[in-house]
């Protein structure tokens, strides 16, 4: 921040917090207690054309010198501090729309995202980000399990066919990454961290006990680090799109097309993705992938039975 | 800057706002402290213009004689200049306080500490500690994200190379789909609307010519998401993929145990047979035939030839 925005965006700080101390103005601008009072210093010979007495902004410069808290009068020429511009609304107002899905339709980020609107008549449209939150009564669950510390019951699912699963967990944290929402909590089926997509959990159960007090680590592991194994499949230009949507460890260009390797994490989520990927495939690392995908081909084809 | 010089800017910025009527230069020269002793007073005070443009102020030029084009008086519109009266509830605050750390890099952090700052100075106090049990993430890896993002602010046209070729565009909006980021706008070379993924942009990208260029149109929303145009009717047993965006229906026929009928939608038929083939033996086609044709000869891929 410039010497100018940080005296422009000064003034009307001080006359919102009369007898803030010189060292909260310096940590709110990172900058160090004598810039503050050398700032000061300089406000007092700002103010309305004339430049005398009654003009000028007054500040007790003595006082902060002395006493460590400021005090402004006069400075209502500069009052209020800027609008704010059309990056810093459509920055702010895209992370509320986020933390709004987070929370559920969030009550407080609805309306405070209203009052912005209102207050810079910019419509919060230049970016969007779009968050997977899943069922609206799961989120709302966890948030009531979250606010009272209780654990739950997750009946969700996972990423493979066919399984269901059910455990009991602590809710530590909810929280968006990657458009999607997630749940970091303390299993104590699997005695471990996990972090669940919010868009598979099928049904929380809130139940009668309280989270017992736990560090939870500032960041989880996401779904796939701790596949041990990597898959590496060789695909035409038209299948280049799966190292878009699935985390990939590379992406080599090759003779007309391309080789990507994907942290494998369980052979029934890459047959699938063979399916999907059809006839853009030319080679896969993994025979037993291979294999897997044919099976699921075939079990779906058995249902078309007739037509073959 | 000089504490002689920042004086003399706050200066100027406080007269233009005060003032009710254009101010010429020699008015200003006379009114604002500092100016009364420079030499070099025009380029002085040239600078000290720019220096308030760039902070986002709005410098109005124009003539208080309604009869005259002269554009020699300067004023700042109070109402351009402040921000409103606004007062925010404690769970608005809350929500603010949450929303400031949404993204970790990137022109949005700098810009969302900025407007924070802002909203502080304007004696709101965003609730940033409250809550450490929900966080919310805006992650940008693509470096493209940065020059496209400004431009897209400043209205200004972004060029950039894509699958091999220079392409010009002009940007209406960022959007992440899936954690993916994208870029929607008019490519003025091929005079339509576009969109590219940023990961997949190569190098980065270069603002061309000057801001504030175009206008993005206002219904931007109705050429996002094309409307689905095709529908087929499914069993599925378990595919949260597929049941998210379906309607149950009717069907009378019989299907097989644990399977659900319900009808889905895609932007177009390779989408939804994709959709359709990698739920393999969770999903099978009951109409329209076309589809089904098309998910069959798809699983023959792999489950044919034995």
């Amino acid at each position: 921040m410039s010497e100018l925005q940080r005296l422009v965006l000064l003034v009307p700080y001080l006359r919102a917090h009369p007898g803030v101390t010189v060292d909260e103005v310096a940590r709110e601008f990172g900058v160090t207690p004598k810039r503050v009072l050398a700032d000061l210093g300089i406000l007092q010979y700002v103010g309305l054309p004339g430049g005398f007495y009654g003009d000028l902004f007054e500040v007790d410069l003595g006082g902060a010198r002395e006493y460590g808290d400021i005090f402004v009068r006069n400075v209502d020429a500069l009052g209020r501090p800027m609008r704010l511009g059309r990056d810093e609304a459509a920055s702010l107002m895209a992370a509320l729309q986020v933390v709004m899905d987070l929370g559920g339709d969030d009550e407080g980020a609805r309306s405070a995202l209203a009052k912005l609107e209102a207050v810079t008549s910019l419509r919060p449209d230049a970016v969007e980000v779009e968050v997977a939150t899943g069922d609206a009564d799961v989120v709302a669950a966890l948030k009531e399990a979250l606010a009272d510390g209780r654990v739950v019951q997750l009946d969700y699912r996972t990423g493979g066919r066919g399984s269901r699963r059910r455990a009991e967990v602590e809710p530590a944290r909810l929280r968006t990454d990657g458009g999607y929402a997630y749940l970091d909590a303390w299993s104590r089926t699997r005695d471990g961290w996990r972090s669940h997509r919010l868009d598979r959990i099928d049904r929380v159960e809130i139940l009668d006990e309280h989270v017992p007090p736990r560090d939870v680590p500032a960041s989880l592991d996401t779904w796939f680090s701790d596949a041990g194994r990597e898959l590496t499949v060789t695909v035409t230009n038209a299948g280049r799109w799966c190292a878009d949507y699935h985390p990939t460890t590379a992406v080599e260009r090759v003779d007309d097309g391309w080789r990507i390797t994907f942290p494998l994490v369980s052979i029934d989520w890459a047959a699938r993705l063979l399916l999907r990927l059809g006839s853009a495939v030319t080679e896969v690392s993994d025979p037993a992938v291979t294999e897997a995908a044919r099976s699921l081909a075939r079990e779906a084809l058995a249902h078309y039975g007739g037509v073959l | 800057m000089s504490a002689a010089k920042s004086e003399r800017v706050m200066n100027l910025l406080i007269a233009l706002l005060s003032t009710k009527r254009y101010l010429t230069k020699a008015e200003l020269r006379e009114m604002v402290e500092g100016y009364r002793h420079t030499e070099s007073f025009d380029r002085t005070f040239e600078r000290d213009k720019a220096e308030l443009r760039a902070l986002g102020v709005v410098i109005r030029t124009g003539s208080n004689d309604p009869d005259s084009d002269d554009e020699d008086g300067y004023r700042i519109d109070r109402d351009d200049f402040e921000l409103p009266e606004v007062e925010f509830s404690g769970a608005e605050l809350v929500a603010i306080g949450l929303a400031a750390h949404a993204w970790q890099t990137s022109v949005g952090a700098e810009a969302t500490a900025t407007a924070l700052q802002r909203l502080r100075a304007a004696g709101a106090e965003p609730d940033v500690a409250r809550l450490p049990n929900l966080r919310a993430h805006i992650p940008v890896a693509e470096p493209a994200f940065d020059p496209i993002y400004r431009a897209l602010l400043e209205h200004r046209a972004v060029r950039f190379t894509y699958d091999g070729r220079v392409r010009n565009l002009q940007p209406w909006r960022l959007l992440q789909r899936k954690g993916l980021w994208l870029v929607l706008g008019h490519d003025t070379d091929r005079g339509a609307v576009r969109r590219f993924k940023l990961a997949r942009i190569e190098g980065i990208p270069e603002p061309v010519g000057p801001a504030e260029a175009f206008q993005p149109p206002a219904d931007v929303e109705s050429r996002l998401d094309a409307v689905p145009e095709v529908r087929a009717v499914v069993a599925v047993r378990d595919v949260p993929e597929l049941l998210a965006a379906s309607t149950p229906v009717a069907w009378d026929a019989p299907v097989p145990e644990g399977f659900v009928v319900v009808e889905v939608t895609g932007f177009n038929e390779p989408m939804l047979v994709t959709e359709i083939v990698a739920a393999g033996p969770d999903a099978i086609v009951l109409d329209p035939p076309k589809v089904r044709d098309a998910v069959v000869r798809s699983l023959l891929e792999w489950g044919g030839g034995q």
